[in-house]
């Protein structure tokens, strides 16, 4: 029977419905528009993609900063565990993680089974994160998934003094005014975000198979900046924002496995 | 998890009076001095011996807008501290008949800068304390006390007698004497308390009488003995920083599959491991002095390895599975602390966990996700073997 794992992150909630060892649908919501529902409301979208009602579900795991205020689930899982586990379903080599997401980032070390052996966050504030991007691409009117490859034509490096989303602002309005091309900006922004997730993976070893995971590791200039500082090419799944969900989804067909076989 | 212990109640009514608590309204009524403190080596027991109720200074627990503190305190100053001064600025510590101090770190000094020079207070006190035990570290010390008596003397207009210390240095001691038998139940499999109910306790403490309170805490050990009550032991942990209070933020950590088992807080086991020596035969002030300069210490004292040993080996007492560590920001001591602690956890195979929290907070959503990804962890780690 499918099972669904759900990861409610604080930007967007992301369903992944699997079978067997197959993902049949997945869908990505912005978290802000629906509220406390939204863990159902991207559920319900992917089992209408897969043609499926909630009853035909054997098993709900919910993760993600929602995970509490979802109702009718299992006994849930951290989205640490999660990633770890979703990227060891992808690449099995894989032994740390390096997560950004929409407010936080963490790098993470897993085993050989994809089971969480440590991990190191940022501190509480979302400096460094996607809604760094978020906020400095609405001030410099740039789409946000055109922001990778606006980067990737940068000719010159600029650097940041910061990754405080409040002081960063204030820094590219000012070169914004000096005319400074926004293709420089967003690179120098992204070269803080990279250095943020570096500091986080110098706590922990990094490994020499290495991935990138959450809603920012869509972002080329990002990886880029970040192959840059690690020396190491990250592996990168076909939609790494739906890592977290993928990972619930293979917790959740354990609880299912493990009722079945009680 | 069970009923709560009903020998807590009393407790947990007299924090919900926080900060003037109904003990401390009645101490006031029937004429006693009331003295406010910050920092763990304030010896309470000659405040006792004074006369006076000695209360330790704390914030809410929740996290309060510091805009008054704001204006006094940098930003960078912990938010314990502006915590302790928002409430003083609103007026709500103006029960107090005075203040003491110590060095104890940055942060506590700067806070009482500020006491002194804008909040109308009848008496201030300040005893130096120094960062290492050694024979010139005690007679400086020793000095210092002799002076600090002298100044409260002088203050009160009242003699601090041996007798009087004597009987302060026994009640205090029969608090610790509890808190060790309190100690040994949580090392049990299924310990008869959890880690937010000795949190309880431990606030409590601060707000009343020590007389009374060795009464009710006796009561409850009673009560955690006979009820037999085994809490799900999950997995053990210790916590570990500087002077946490809210009873939530325990709670939080334990609701995601643990029990606290142990902790190494200011205002929890660093001030109730160690009695003093009850040898009448010496001076009751310089006993006070060689306890205060040898118990369990804090990081501001060196060298580290003393405290780092004993926190060890209440792991290793407690056979915890993990340490969690909530560092208020920015307590400089405790931060540098963290860091050479966890690697000192990490060679013996016993995970440790950082949290940076604002001081009050509950655990929150992002310092749920944190504990919680740390017991899986532990989980695994166990299942491994």
């Amino acid at each position: 029977m499918p099972v669904a794992g759900i990861d409610i992150g604080s930007r967007t909630a992301k369903a992944v419905i699997m079978e067997g060892d197959k993902i049949i649908s997945s869908h990505i919501g912005e978290t802000i528009l629906k509220g406390p529902d939204v863990g159902i409301a991207v559920l319900n979208e992917s089992l209408k993609l897969a043609g499926l009602k909630l009853s035909d579900l054997e098993s709900i795991m919910p993760t993600g900063y929602g995970r509490f205020q979802f109702t009718g689930g299992e006994k849930h899982v951290s989205e640490i565990s999660c990633h770890a586990r979703g990227v060891h379903w992808y690449f099995p080599t894989v032994r740390t993680i390096l997560d950004i997401g929409g407010q936080d980032s963490k790098a993470i070390k897993c085993d050989s089974n994809g089971r969480l052996t440590n991990f190191v966050l940022n501190s509480k504030c979302a400096g460094g994160t996607g809604r760094f991007l978020e906020v400095i691409a609405d001030i410099l009117e740039v789409p946000i998934e055109k922001l990778g490859e606006l980067a990737l034509s940068s000719r010159q490096n600029i650097s940041f003094s910061t990754v405080c989303v409040i002081f960063a602002k204030t820094e590219a309005i000012n070169m914004l005014r000096e005319g400074v091309p926004k293709s420089d900006i967003i690179a120098g922004l992204h070269d803080s975000i990279a250095k943020v997730a570096a500091s986080l993976l110098v706590q922990l070893t990094v490994e020499k198979d290495f991935s990138l995971t959450g809603g920012v590791a869509k972002n080329s200039g990002v990886v880029a900046k970040i192959k840059e500082k690690i020396g190491l090419e990250p592996m990168i799944a076909p939609d790494p924002q739906l890592i977290g969900a993928v990972g619930a989804a293979l917790f959740a067909l354990d609880r299912a496995k493990r009722r079945r076989t009680a | 998890m069970s009923q709560i212990l009903k020998t807590l109640t009393p407790f947990m009514e007299i924090n919900k009076e926080f900060p003037f608590a109904s003990p401390i309204k009645e101490w006031k009524q029937s004429g006693g001095k009331v003295i406010g403190f910050f920092g763990g080596d304030i010896p309470e027991e000659i405040l006792s011996a004074a006369g006076a109720l000695p209360v330790w200074l704390r914030g809410h627990c929740s996290e309060i807008p510091l805009d008054d503190a704001n204006s006094y305190l940098h930003i960078y100053t912990c938010s314990h501290m502006r915590s302790i001064l928002e409430i003083a600025l609103k007026g709500d510590y103006n029960y107090l008949d005075g203040v003491m101090s110590t060095p104890y770190c940055d942060g506590s000094r700067r806070m009482f800068d500020v006491w002194d020079r804008y909040i109308p207070i009848p008496a201030l006190f300040f005893l130096h304390t120094p960062h290492k035990n050694t024979p010139e570290a005690e007679a400086y010390y020793y000095e210092n006390m002799k002076e600090f008596v002298t100044s409260l003397e002088s203050t009160f207009q009242k003699k601090v007698t041996k007798e009087a210390l004597w009987d302060a240095i026994k009640t205090y001691n029969q608090t610790r004497k509890l808190f060790i038998q309190l100690y040994d139940l949580r090392k049990k499999d299924n310990p008869p308390i959890s880690g937010a109910e000795v949190m309880e306790i431990y606030d409590a403490s601060a707000m009343m009488p020590r007389k009374d309170f060795n009464i009710l805490l006796e009561k409850v050990i009673d009560e955690a003995k006979t009820a037999d009550r085994k809490l799900d032991s999950g997995h053990r942990l210790m916590i570990n920083g500087t002077a946490l209070h809210n009873p939530e933020y325990v709670k939080g950590i334990e609701d995601l599959g643990s029990i606290v088992v142990a902790d190494s807080l200011l205002n929890g086991a660093m001030g109730f491991s160690d009695l003093i020596s009850e040898d009448e035969n010496t001076d009751p002030l310089l006993a006070i002095t060689r306890h205060y300069l040898n118990k369990f210490p804090a990081p501001r004292m060196v060298p580290s390895e003393i405290r780092f040993d004993k926190i060890l080996q209440m792991a290793e007492d407690f056979r915890i599975d993990g340490m969690i560590t909530g560092v208020v920001r920015y307590c400089a001591p405790h931060i540098y602390d963290e860091i050479r602690l966890s690697k000192r956890f990490e060679a013996r195979g016993i995970p440790s966990l950082r949290l940076d929290l604002e001081y009050g907070m509950a655990a929150t959503g992002q310092i749920k996700t944190r504990v919680q990804a740390f017991i899986e962890m532990i989980e695994e780690r166990k299942r491994k073997g």
